[in-house]
Formats: C-alpha cells, sequence, structure tokens
C-alpha cells in the first residue's frame, strides 16, 4: 500500500511536469505559426541525435556513438570529481596555514 | 551487504547500461530506443522507490534549513534537474515516436518544436548524468569494494571443520 502511493506520488509529480511542458511548448507553437516561412517543408524529416529517423533498424556492430557517450559522461564526471578534490585541498591547506 | 543494496547497485549498472543504448539510437534502432526508453522509465520509478527514504530525509532537513548541507543541497537540485529532464525526454520521445505509438494505435503529427526539445533535453542529460555518477561515485566504489570483500575473506562455517556426528549434536 505504501509502495503503492509512493509510485502514485511519483507519477503524479511526472505527469505535473510533463503537463507543464506540453503546455509551454503549445504556447510557444501557436505563438510562432506566424513565422510558418521559417517552418520545414513537408515530409522532410530529421533525428535530432544524429541519426536517420527514417532507418529503423540499428548496426549493433558499430557502437562508436555509445563509445562516444560513455566517454562525454566519464569526462564529466572525472571534470567534477577533480575539480571537487582541488577545491578539497585548497580548503585544507588555507586551514593548516591559519 | 544488505540484500537493497545489492538490489540497488545491480539496478543502477543495468539503467545505467541501458541509458548508454537508448542514447544512441543509430547503433539499436529506432525501435528498441524507444521501448528501452520506456522500460528505463519503469526503472527509474524503482530507483526512485529505493531511495525513497534518502528523498524524505533530505527534503526534511532541507526545508528545516539545515546549515552545512551544500553537497546534499547540490545533490538534491541535480536530482530534481534529471527527474524533469527526464519527463521532458519521454515526453518528447512520445510526441516524434515512430515505433511505440504507431505500435500502440496512434498517429504523432509531425512537430519540429518537440524534435528540437528531445535534442536539447537529451544533450542535457549527459551533462546531469555524467553529474550524478560523479556525486554518487564514491557510493559506488565503496559498495563495490564492500561486496568483493565480503565474498574474498568470508568466514568458513565451523561446521565444515567437524564430522557428521559433532555437527548434528
Amino acid at each position: 500500500m505504501k509502495t503503492l502511493f509512493r509510485i502514485l506520488v511519483i507519477l503524479v509529480v511526472a505527469s505535473l511536469i510533463g503537463g507543464v511542458i506540453f503546455a509551454l511548448v503549445n504556447m510557444n507553437d501557436s505563438a510562432s505559426q506566424q513565422r510558418s516561412a521559417f517552418q520545414r517543408p513537408e515530409g522532410e524529416r530529421h533525428r535530432p541525435e544524429g541519426g536517420d529517423r527514417d532507418r529503423l533498424g540499428g548496426s549493433i556492430f558499430l557502437p562508436f556513438g555509445m563509445i562516444k557517450n560513455l566517454a562525454v559522461i566519464s569526462i564529466i564526471a572525472a571534470i567534477y570529481l577533480n575539480v571537487g578534490k582541488l577545491f578539497a585541498g585548497k580548503k585544507s591547506s588555507k586551514q593548516v596555514n591559519t | 551487504m544488505s540484500k537493497q543494496t545489492k538490489i540497488k547497485l545491480t539496478l543502477d549498472i543495468l539503467t545505467f547500461v541501458a541509458f548508454l543504448i537508448s542514447m544512441d539510437p543509430r547503433t539499436s534502432g529506432i525501435p528498441v530506443h524507444e521501448w528501452l526508453t520506456i522500460a528505463l522509465a519503469a526503472t527509474l520509478v524503482v530507483h526512485l522507490l529505493l531511495n525513497w527514504n534518502w528523498i524524505v530525509e533530505i527534503t526534511n532537513r532541507l526545508f528545516a534549513k539545515g546549515k552545512g548541507m551544500n553537497g546534499a543541497r547540490v545533490n538534491y537540485v541535480l536530482n530534481w534537474a534529471l527527474f524533469i529532464d527526464g519527463v521532458l525526454i519521454m515526453l518528447s520521445g512520445v510526441m516524434i515516436s515512430q515505433a511505440v505509438a504507431p505500435a500502440l494505435g496512434f498517429t504523432m503529427p509531425e512537430d519540429f518544436s518537440w524534435r528540437g526539445l528531445h535534442e536539447v533535453s537529451t544533450n542535457l542529460s549527459m551533462l546531469l548524468m555524467g553529474l550524478h555518477v560523479a556525486l554518487h561515485w564514491s557510493w559506488f566504489v565503496s559498495t563495490v569494494k564492500r561486496l568483493f570483500a565480503r565474498k574474498e575473506s568470508q568466514p568458513i562455517p565451523a561446521s565444515a571443520f567437524m564430522n557428521e556426528k559433532d555437527a548434528q549434536a
């Protein structure tokens, strides 16, 4: 019962956030309808993540994208951890000096 | 190590691997990308349920204006950002769906603002995921160490040195 309540809380919060986003995007869409000259022609599609959206199949033999994503995440994590260590080191050396 | 910690660790590793696969639709293909992301949403709910006590505790402490909680505050704000970004990815993904929506009998209108949002939110999720991993790295390392240390130095039960009669007595 407790778990069901928690799941409900998570779903309600997610729905609220989703509703706000949906409303914002629709508002923005209706406001920008006048600028339809900038819209892409019908039928033209593009894949935002850099892929071809019309190509439904994948190629498991070339997971370069995954490796690249893993590298990006690792670099961000490493930078954060090292910057944190640097600040902690500076703090402790200041305390020793005082 | 408790059973829940083991479940948490396993779930986190699997979620991270699934995240990496779903973030690369060119490799996995659109159907895998879409269905896997929906499955990821379910695992994220489980992830939140497993960490529910921490969420409640930190929320209470933050609203009680506790001092010296900068680390926890950053973590808390980052987790909210990740949650909101996750909702944005899911919503924009559903709006531009090519596999899940047709399979469920829906036809989504071609809307480029959702595509743009999907692109921005997925790129942002990489940054947020990197920071999320960094903030929980020490927990991950210590949990993995504890898991392997326990296995290596597991004490041999006393019954192993007894003969059958002694053990029964």
